[in-house]
């Protein structure tokens, strides 16, 4: 099964591309691709999506397919074929 | 006087030329503070039921706030208001940054109160407390850079001085025209920049540099270095933060991948092309530098060039993420550059970009679904992703050149005298911005309910919502979003009459706010008496909204968003579920039919 993961903002200047492809198994979820991320970007990466800022906001947003894992099952959250997953920093704007 | 203000008002008469000096009134800030809230009040009190937008006592007023050109951060801003808006007939209002605000202050004003109109044009100079009406018909007619920049040489000093002005839009009556100052700032909406342009007056010329002393130094400095430190720590606000690195258009990939960025006139919600026109981008390929407003350490601001190619713009500002949807994703045009060009083009002509690109992109599917003959556009092609045709519509409308004489009627009318309503994507006659509200369903309570009409920035839902600022809220629920519209809408009321940025609530809030605003001074400021005070401001202008007519027939979306399903992407499916929430919202805010009780009018002290 083949997922699609996007990067954002600071994130992507970590992993220095702006998406690519994943290769999952079933019943693989967003914690299992984090694991692999971290694998293949290094702790600059996991530093980056991992706990919260100094002002407790956590460090990063995941969607799956536009919707926050936070209103799914978290990083539990199973992942299908041809999902897509977006890593978010906290950033805003107006 | 008072801590934080300047202690008067400038009323100018354009019919006779007449300048007076008039003391602020305490018991007036005491209950609506200043910038916005000052300025309803001065409204208020000369408020007329039929009054028409280019009606002589049409008042136009810039206010700043009791945080203007202090030590509050982002303290750079100013607020200005009209009794009656050309573009949605309800009160004016528009909000801006850079350093106009903190300079009126600094030449001895905290508001100037325009009336009457001048028989020829002229331009307002307030140098050092000394206030003059100058004749000036060789400036009607440049642009807003050149006018910025022959006002500024005619004054002296640029390091104390500021010019906001209209450019050839609002002379030309544009009911979208914005007012500008330090050339790229821009009080943007509700076509303010066509009031002062029916009062003939070109530009506010502000210089000076007497600082205004707050009630309580000490108790200042305690919490302005308390309110820096959580907006340095804030990874929006911070120094090397998302506002400060990405700019506003960091929120293009964000909204996309939500499924909450318009796109083809509202059509869509989701633009696969979006990535090329983001944040990201624009660093990447046009960045040249950051601009930040008076006293703000978030530098927000972008500098970008196009050193090349068909839409080349040198040394420009820009563009912010209202901006890019507007003329991008909206028109289904994904080159940068162009959009660049665009934002330019507006700002050097005194348009409200949300505007102006959003009756581009309705007129584009008015050409789309066969309703406008093609003869009507004298050789222009007028079509979805056509970037050469969006720039070319900009100036035609600024000087109601060939077709741009339908485009200047704005998307309500232009869609009206075309047969197609329904394609207006308007609320109150004010163009949506850029946040799909079938995808963040409290984005459409706060548009649909909001005063000035279409508004992002009346009550910023988006930030709970998909930002999950100050707490996440899911976008697709209706629980609890009344309750978090009217909550945020009087924040924001409170915010704009301080006046500080409203960016600063990424990392503040009511506590902080008060605390700083108290210590300014000198009143019984905290959190609830600030929040009470926001609605007492919502309340006013919705009261006088309310004697021009309006009432729940006007707070509605456009039937698109709440009957027609996204078509694709991440929210398909999705429609908008305003008229489900009005009610609650009325109950809560103690409204019936749109309109304050009389009871609630008395326990905000408005009546």
């Amino acid at each position: 099964m083949r997922i699609l993961v996007k990067f954002l903002a600071n994130i992507r200047e970590i992993t220095d591309e702006s998406e690519i492809e994943l290769e999952i198994r079933p019943g693989d979820s967003i914690e299992t691709v984090m694991k692999t991320l971290e694998l293949r970007y290094g702790k600059g990466f996991k530093e980056a999506t991992t706990g919260t800022t100094t002002s407790g906001i956590p460090n990063v947003s995941i969607l799956v397919n536009g919707r926050d894992m936070d209103f799914l099952k978290g990083l539990k959250t199973e992942l299908q074929e041809g999902d897509i997953v977006v890593l978010i920093p906290p950033v805003a704007g107006g | 006087m008072l801590g934080g203000y300047a202690g008067k008002i400038l009323d100018v008469n354009l019919e006779s030329g007449e300048l007076k000096d008039i003391p602020l009134d305490e018991a007036v800030l005491r209950m609506y503070l200043g910038g916005k809230g000052l300025g309803l009040k001065l409204v208020y009190n000369e408020f007329r039921p039929d009054m028409q937008p280019f009606d002589p006592d049409n008042l136009l007023v810039f206010a700043t706030g009791p945080a203007t050109g202090g030590k509050v951060p982002t303290s750079g801003r100013y607020h200005v208001v009209c009794s009656k808006s050309p573009q949605t007939g309800t009160v004016g209002s528009g909000n801006s940054g850079g350093n106009w605000g903190p300079y009126l202050k600094f030449a001895g004003y905290d508001a100037v109160l325009v009336r009457g109109i001048s028989k020829e044009p002229v331009y307002l100079s307030i140098v050092d407390g000394k206030a003059e009406l100058v004749k000036a018909p060789e400036i009607w007619g440049m642009t807003v850079h050149a006018v910025t920049d022959e006002l500024t040489e005619r004054t002296g000093d640029p390091k104390k001085t500021s010019v906001a002005c209209i450019g050839p839009a609002g002379e030309n009556l544009i009911p979208f025209a914005s007012i500008m100052n330090d050339k790229y700032r821009t009080a943007g909406r509700t076509g303010l920049g066509a009031v002062m342009g029916s009062k003939k007056l070109k530009a506010i010329v502000v210089s000076g540099n007497k600082r205004v002393e707050p009630a309580n130094p000490e108790l200042l400095k305690e919490r302005v270095a308390d309110s820096m430190k959580k907006i340095r720590e804030n990874p929006v606000t911070s120094p090397t933060g998302g506002l400060h690195t990405y700019g506003t258009s960091i929120l293009v990939n964000i909204i996309n991948e939500h499924g909450a960025y318009p796109a083809r006139n509202f059509q869509e919600a989701y633009f696969p092309d979006a990535d090329e026109q983001s944040g990201e981008t624009l660093v990447k390929k046009y960045l040249t530098g950051r601009y930040g407003c008076w006293g703000c350490p978030i530098i927000c601001g972008r500098k970008s060039d196009v050193p090349d190619g068909p839409f080349s713009v040198r040394h420009t500002e820009g563009p912010e993420y209202e901006t890019i949807f507007a003329f991008g994703s909206n028109c289904g045009i994904k080159e940068l550059d162009a959009l660049v060009k665009a934002n330019h083009l507006c700002d050097e002509l005194g348009l409200d970009t949300i505007s102006m690109g959003d009756t581009i992109a309705c007129a584009m599917e008015l050409v789309e679904k066969g309703k406008i003959p093609e003869e009507k556009f004298h050789g222009m092609n007028l079509r979805f992703g056509d970037a050469g045709s969006m720039i070319e519509a900009i100036w035609r409308t600024a000087y109601r050149a060939g077709f741009g004489a339908d485009l200047s009627l704005g998307s309500k009318k232009l869609a009206e005298k075309y047969g197609a309503p329904e394609l207006s994507i308007t609320v109150k006659g004010m163009e949506l911005p850029a946040y799909d509200p079938r995808a963040i369903e409290g984005m459409g309570l706060n548009y649909a309910t909001a005063n000035r009409g279409g508004d992002h920035v009346y009550g910023y839902m988006v930030s709970p919502e998909i930002l999950g600022l100050p707490e996440k809220l899911d976008p697709y629920t209706k629980e609890g979003k009344p309750m978090w519209t009217i909550i945020l809408q009087d924040l924001t009321s409170a915010i704009n009459s301080s006046v500080v940025c409203l960016f600063t609530s990424f990392a503040l809030g009511l506590p902080e706010y008060a605390g700083m605003l108290a210590a300014i001074t000198g009143f019984d400021l905290d959190a609830d008496k600030l929040l009470k005070l926001g609605e007492r401001v919502t309340n006013l202008e919705r009261l006088m909204n309310n004697m021009y007519g309006l009432d729940r027939k006007e707070d509605i979306l456009p039937r698109r968003l709440t009957q027609e399903p996204i078509p694709t992407g991440p929210s398909k499916g999705h429609v908008s579920h305003v008229p489900e929430m009005i009610d609650e919202y009325y109950r809560l805010r103690g409204w019936i039919d749109g309109k304050p009780t009389a009871e609630k009018l008395k326990e905000l002290g408005i009546v």
